[in-house]
């Protein structure tokens, strides 16, 4: 009766935000593709006449593809951390019959989906730009959509989790220096894990406890086959590991942080 | 039939931070609210009027004590009781992204009515609260007046029996005040039980059954405004909450018909 209740709130409310994001969707996909157009132009077709691999822009759209949506979502959590500080428009969610861990669960995953929503026409996107270099064919669907829809519920409750640690707006910037760019940097999204453990097996077996190795691994090796990328199933295991975590340590502390029953 | 619709049992709030305790906004609360009835809850600001309506409204857990709703704790049956209250906070904490009519139809879907149902009292709230014109627009784009409608509409969606309106004329024009006033006392004619917090005694002294006075986390006084008004020989509301302000810790209000622990 008790998650029934709670569940049927969850879908109003789900629904509710996604009407709202359609209004602003064309806007923000705009931005989304414009941002992928240039990683895509520099990559693909610039940085080759300099002497990279001519594929490497097909790697690096798979990268983007995975990763492109956080930048989104880490906008969302400076929305949720102004409403935290200023009206609390969040405080009339959490006296509606449904508990508190499913508001946060309709959070990330209302996240998650905004960040799909914008991600996933960079497929056909990407196809258009990069055209003979990228066959579809070498995709894995069955592998493909598994990591592709973690991957975007980890962003969901890893945004949750940086809004529970952070104190206030201020910390937003630390938050995109601090913590977004190393992980993304070192995150094996410019190479793979395999080129860094070459460089460097302390960094390579170092970076493992960062969740955008399995992200960027999992992806590629759904997308441009196996060979030369971490064991996809390890990833997609280890990446629910995380996302489990970060869900609990999130609902933990932003219940605290929310004084909520 | 139980005419109490909700017990109020040794409730304190503390506030902690860095994990230490930095204020005490109320201490053991213990009081009785009728179903039914209008009450009043004055006190100063930072008196702990709203920590106990947010409490009450179950946004917030209390430190201690309990609320008991039917013979039982509103934390056993946190989602029932959650139905039977509309919450009109102090802080207009809207979703400004959506216009009036989509806040008002997801609020009544969350707590269950049927589309038709909803619409219905969408229809209904935005005429009584003149709202119409903006049906469609913004919360955002709403002045503060007719925000402060909106809060108040928000809170009677789904008919509850239960409306706890939290300074909810602070800002209005007087004409607009009076509006409000019909509201409430529609509520109560309707027998629905309301917890008023309001700075302005006139209101007050107009609509509440009871009236209890909260000073630093702790209820002094509660009884009717002719009682206090008689007992204190006073002409008006404002004049025994002057008193009140000028020594809440008096013994002549800490004597006065406040309920004891079960």
């Amino acid at each position: 009766m008790m998650f029934k209740s709670s569940f049927f709130v969850f879908l109003e409310l789900l629904k509710r935000d996604l009407r709202g994001f359609w209004r602003e969707y064309p806007n923000k996909l705009f931005d989304t593709g414009f941002m992928f157009f240039t990683n895509m132009i520099v990559f693909a077709y610039l940085m080759p006449k300099q002497g990279l691999d001519a594929s490497y822009g097909v790697f690096l759209m798979f990268g983007a593809i995975a990763s492109f949506g956080l930048i989104e979502i880490v906008g969302r959590v400076g929305v949720l951390l102004a409403d935290i500080d200023g009206e609390r428009a969040i405080s009339q969610t959490m006296i509606l019959p449904v508990s508190a861990k499913m508001v946060f669960c309709y959070i990330a995953i209302y996240w998650a989906l905004t960040s799909m929503l914008l991600s996933v026409l960079l497929f056909p996107f990407g196809k258009l730009l990069l055209w003979d270099r990228f066959d579809l064919g070498q995709i894995s669907f069955i592998r493909l959509i598994p990591i592709y829809l973690s991957a975007n519920l980890f962003y969901g409750v890893f945004a949750l989790w940086l809004t529970s640690i952070l104190k206030g707006m201020e910390g937003l910037n630390t938050l995109w220096m601090r913590i977004i760019n190393p992980i993304w940097m070192f995150g094996a999204y410019f190479y793979s894990w395999q080129a860094s453990f070459k460089l460097s097996p302390i960094i390579a077996y170092a970076s493992l406890i960062n969740p955008m190795v399995y992200i960027m691994e999992g992806i590629r090796s759904a997308g441009l086959g196996q060979k030369g990328f971490l064991p996809y199933g390890a990833c997609l295991a280890i990446l629910w590991g995380f996302i489990i975590l970060f869900g609990i340590l999130a609902t933990k502390r932003l219940k605290k942080r929310l004084d909520c029953v | 039939m139980d005419s109490v619709f909700l017990r109020i049992r040794q409730v304190s709030k503390t506030y902690f931070s860095h994990g230490k305790p930095f204020k005490e906004a109320l201490k053991k609360v213990s009081f009785d609210i009728q179903t039914g009835e209008v009450l009043g809850l004055l006190g100063v600001n930072g008196a702990g009027k709203t920590t106990l309506s947010s409490i009450l409204a179950s946004l917030h857990p209390p430190t201690s004590g309990d609320l008991l709703w039917g013979g039982q704790s509103i934390y056993k049956n946190l989602f029932q009781f959650r139905k039977k209250i509309g919450y009109c906070p102090q802080n207009p904490n809207v979703e400004k992204h959506f216009s009036l009519e989509e806040n008002l139809i997801t609020i009544g879907k969350c707590y269950g009515l049927s589309s038709e149902r909803v619409k219905e009292r969408v229809n209904i709230l935005l005429q009584q609260f003149q709202l119409q014109p903006y049906a469609k627009a913004n919360v955002s784009q709403l002045s503060g007046g007719y925000r402060q409608r909106f809060l108040i509409a928000r809170a009677l969606v789904h008919e509850p029996a239960f409306v706890i309106l939290d300074e909810p004329t602070v800002g209005l024009d007087p004409h607009i005040r009076r509006e409000m006033w019909e509201v409430i006392k529609g509520l109560h004619l309707q027998n629905v039980t309301v917890l008023l917090t309001t700075h302005y005694l006139d209101e007050a002294e107009s609509l509440s059954d009871r009236v209890c006075l909260i000073h630093d986390g702790i209820i002094r006084t509660i009884d009717t405004p002719d009682n206090l008004k008689r007992y204190h020989q006073k002409n008006n509301l404002e004049e025994v909450f002057l008193k009140f302000v000028d020594d809440p810790t008096s013994a002549i209000f800490n004597s006065v018909s406040v309920e004891h622990d079960v």
